[in-house]
């Protein structure tokens, strides 16, 4: 996902990330994916851009 | 193999995995198939996996059973409890850490061994015994204790040998993260220096743990979870992971009746299939020799079943599908359809309950002239716990002898059911548990690990690795029993209940959610009665996360709203008052938190509504008990009937909490489970058999299903020092939040799950 879009929306990740969690971690799912894509170095070179 | 040795994952090597013939198998009826699976020269082992990662380096010292502290100060703990996804390692290992001062950073954990236990005269269980011990719940008083203790005797024996090495007194020690510090001169000496003196110590008594006031790391820190860099490199070790050398893999099927049996099967077309090493049949009527299990005989009990057993999973599949099976369905099959046990549960209701659950005041008269009446009947399916990991173990089985790798919720429970099912004593059986895939209850009585070795003792001396398909699985569950409940109040001046009755048909487990709350207890409804009827079913049932409660808080909570409706009170407002003399005020608290916090009350478009909800698990009817939680939902209903969550608001209190993290993870993962448990859930019966096998029957809610807006709210906690459970909680307000917002919403009672099955379709008038 994130090689694909480096700052994925949240609906992109909804159209992504379709696994199956029986736990309910998706909210952190989320969260974790938004956080990876900030510590991305693509991330970064796309804020100096 | 004979002596105390504990079986290492990195040294297993299997001494006695030779290979004959197996011993023969066979025999239900005089039909059924006999077949001698003869077993083919194995391959050359390969190694062995590490199932804990965490092993202490070398020159590690013991300084008690739990406890290693090696040179360079990493601190082995082993962790009596199962890690199932849900912290509880992660949270033992605060508890010790919290007392023995060590770094943090430098922990780490690996299972205990129960088999030391019986070889080693309960050196872990003595306080607690093994059922207690050997489990989860890692915040039980009993347990923060017992695990207090052991950190503040190794921290005194780490202090006394410092003082010893430096000749001052031990009053002058500090312990702290792991180094001692001689408070007048500075020095200092870290814990791997002195762990080996510190092992030869004897305290002349044991120190007193600190109060819960001074606490610097419980209820301080939050750390993430000692399993979390396993489960993201990879690393992690379920029991589906596990590979030994010489394993074979077995694919199994029970009767697809629950409660029927194997009349024959057909060796002899399969067996010349690829990697077919043999079949091996499950006869339950066997005699067994009863070992006493945690839970009572019979939940773990075995179910007529044949498996074949090849050199690789797939291939056991492909055979499996291939023999040919007979089976006597015996009484289940009777049940053909769903609708048909539905209305038998009905039907139960119809006559007074067989049994008295409980009688206070004069309920039935106060109905039988009651102005105001409110009356309503509901019913929630059986459920499958669905664990992602399938239900799986492997066994290796030799004289005298079973050593089992498996993913156990309740070690305890695996443990004496395989050394029963393998025939050997407790000493002689060696248990590996493993990281834990999911539970939801599914794993608690161990009636996977009984197949699992049923299958292992007729391959002896190999490792056999058995794997529920996850079709096999879901239609062979312990699932949440079906409930059905006919609730009848007496709505007095006030507009609030003075009498209830409660008929419910099959009761289960304590009535929890129903008997145990406060509506029914201190007369906060002055007259109340409740009574039970048994509804005998083939289907098997069992604990599915927070028993009875799960069914039984939406219930009485859609009942509650109901009353409110009907008296023309806000359904806020209605609980407040409900509750005005109730001697606990986290319930008020709960309420109030998740109100504010959802903006109870607001103005909402047509078609949208809030529904509130609040309840309690394990509380037995005590104030100051339990976990109260509280939930608003706030939804929207197309006018096509298309049901949208907009928002999921949660307030709790289950007194104090040691780790903030984890109690969000496990409240948040509770509200999609019971989210998803409300909409999605329904197993279904045709000819006895349950139908939905897969994800694409039994609906799962994925990630662009759950609401952006759902939130944990931490300001209903009360403070009380109980620290009560977490993870069954937050499943039980859910789905009545839900349903009273349905209603506010569309003027339409929703009184079964799951919600998906209802047609909410409205019209603007």
């Amino acid at each position: 996902l994130l090689k694909d879009k480096p700052r994925p929306t949240d609906a992109d990740i909804d159209a992504s990330i379709t696994n199956i969690c029986r736990c309910g971690t998706y909210p952190r799912v989320r969260a974790a994916i938004h956080k990876a894509a900030d510590m991305m170095p693509s991330a970064g070179l796309d804020k100096r851009s | 193999m004979t002596g105390p040795r504990k079986i290492s994952r990195r040294e297993f090597v299997i001494a006695t995995s030779v290979v004959g013939g197996g011993m023969s198998i066979c025999l239900l009826g005089t039909d059924a198939a006999c077949t001698e699976p003869e077993l083919r020269p194995h391959e050359a082992p390969t190694d062995a996996v590490e199932l804990t990662p965490h092993e202490a380096p070398a020159g590690a010292v013991e300084l008690s059973p739990w406890i290693m502290i090696s040179p360079d100060d990493t601190v082995l703990m082993r962790v009596s409890s199962p890690e199932s996804g849900n912290g509880a390692l992660t949270q033992i290992a605060m508890t010790i850490t919290e007392e023995l001062q060590c770094d943090w950073t430098r922990v780490k954990t690996e299972t205990i061994s129960i088999n030391r236990d019986f070889r080693q005269n309960n050196v872990y269980s003595a306080v607690g015994g093994i059922a207690a011990t050997f489990a989860g719940r890692s915040t039980l008083p009993e347990r923060m204790n017992l695990f207090l203790q052991i950190g503040a005797s190794a921290r005194e024996r780490l202090r006394a040998a410092a003082a010893a090495r430096w000749r001052v007194p031990v009053s002058e020690i500090e312990a702290k993260s792991s180094v001692l510090t001689h408070r007048p001169t500075g020095r200092m000496l870290r814990f791997g220096e002195v762990a080996a003196s510190a092992a030869a110590i004897r305290l002349p008594r044991e120190p007193t743990p600190k109060p819960p006031d001074q606490w610097s790391l419980l209820g301080k820190a939050n750390p993430s979870k000692l399993t979390n860099p396993l489960v993201v490199n990879g690393s992690a070790v379920y029991g589906i992971d596990v590979r030994l050398p010489g394993m074979l893999y077995a694919a199994l099927m029970q009767s697809p009746v629950h409660g029927g049996r194997l009349k024959r099967c057909g060796f002899d077309a399969i067996k010349n299939m690829p990697g077919v090493r043999g079949i091996a049949i499950v006869d339950p009527d066997q005699p067994r020799k009863p070992v006493k299990s945690v839970f009572g005989n019979g939940e773990n009990a075995a179910q007529s079943a044949v498996a074949v057993v090849a050199d690789h999973y797939w291939q056991a599949r492909k055979a499996l599908e291939a023999l040919p099976v007979e089976w006597d369905d015996r009484s289940g099959a009777q049940w053909k359809t769903t609708e048909q046990i539905y209305q038998a549960a009905f039907a139960t209701l119809e006559h007074a309950g067989e049994k008295i659950e409980k009688s206070e005041g004069t309920a039935l008269k106060i109905l039988g002239h009651s102005a105001r009446l409110v009356e309503a009947t509901y019913l929630t399916p059986f459920c499958d716990q669905a664990p992602i990991e399938p239900l799986n173990g492997t066994a290796l089985v030799t004289k005298n002898r079973v050593d089992v790798w498996h993913p156990a919720a309740i070690t305890a429970q695996a443990f004496l059911t395989a050394a029963e099912e393998a025939g050997v004593a407790p000493q002689n059986t060696f248990f590996n548990q493993t990281l834990v895939g999911g539970s939801f209850g599914r794993r608690l009585f161990a009636d996977d690990v009984r197949l699992v070795v049923a299958i292992a003792k007729q391959f002896p001396g190999r490792p056999v690795h058995t794997i529920w398909s996850r079709e096999e699985a879901m239609r062979q569950g312990r699932y949440r029993d079906l409930t059905a409940a006919r609730f009848k109040a007496s709505l007095g001046d006030k507009g609030l209940p003075e009498a209830l009755l409660v008929r419910v048909c099959r009761p289960g487990f304590e009535l929890r959610g129903i008997a145990d709350c406060p509506y029914t207890n201190l007369r906060t409804i002055a007259s109340v009665h409740i009574e039970s009827q048994p509804f005998p079913l083939h289907i098997l049932t069992g604990a599915y996360r927070a028993p009875t409660y799960n069914s039984y808080a939406f219930f009485m909570e859609s009942f509650i709203d109901e009353c409110a409706a009907t008296a023309g009170i806000d359904p806020l407002e209605y609980r407040l008052r409900l509750l005005a003399n109730w001697p606990d005020p986290g319930w008020k608290k709960c309420l109030q938190e998740v109100a504010a916090k959802s903006g109870w009350g607001r103005h909402l478009p047509k078609g949208h509504g809030q529904g509130i909800a609040i309840s309690n698990w394990d509380m037995g009817g005590k104030p100051r008990s339990g976990t109260t939680v509280a939930a608003v939902a706030t939804v929207e209903v197309t006018p096509t009937g298309e049901l949208k969550i907009h928002q999921l608001d949660l307030s709790f209190d289950c007194g104090r909490v040691l780790n903030r993290d984890a109690v969000l993870a496990q409240l948040q993962g509770g509200m999609i489970f019971g989210l998803n448990m409300s909409l999605n859930e329904e197993l279904t019966v045709q000819d006895g058999r349950i139908v939905e096998g897969n994800f694409d029957r039994y609906p799962m809610l994925r990630l662009s299903d759950t609401p952006k807006n759902l939130h944990v709210h931490f300001g209903g906690l009360s403070g009380h020092e109980r620290l009560t459970e977490i993870g069954e909680p937050p499943v039980g307000p859910i789905g009545p939040a839900i349903a009273n917002a349905i209603f506010r919403a569309t003027g339409k009672r929703v009184r079964t799950t799951p919600f998906r099955k209802h047609d909410l379709r409205w019209t603007h008038t």
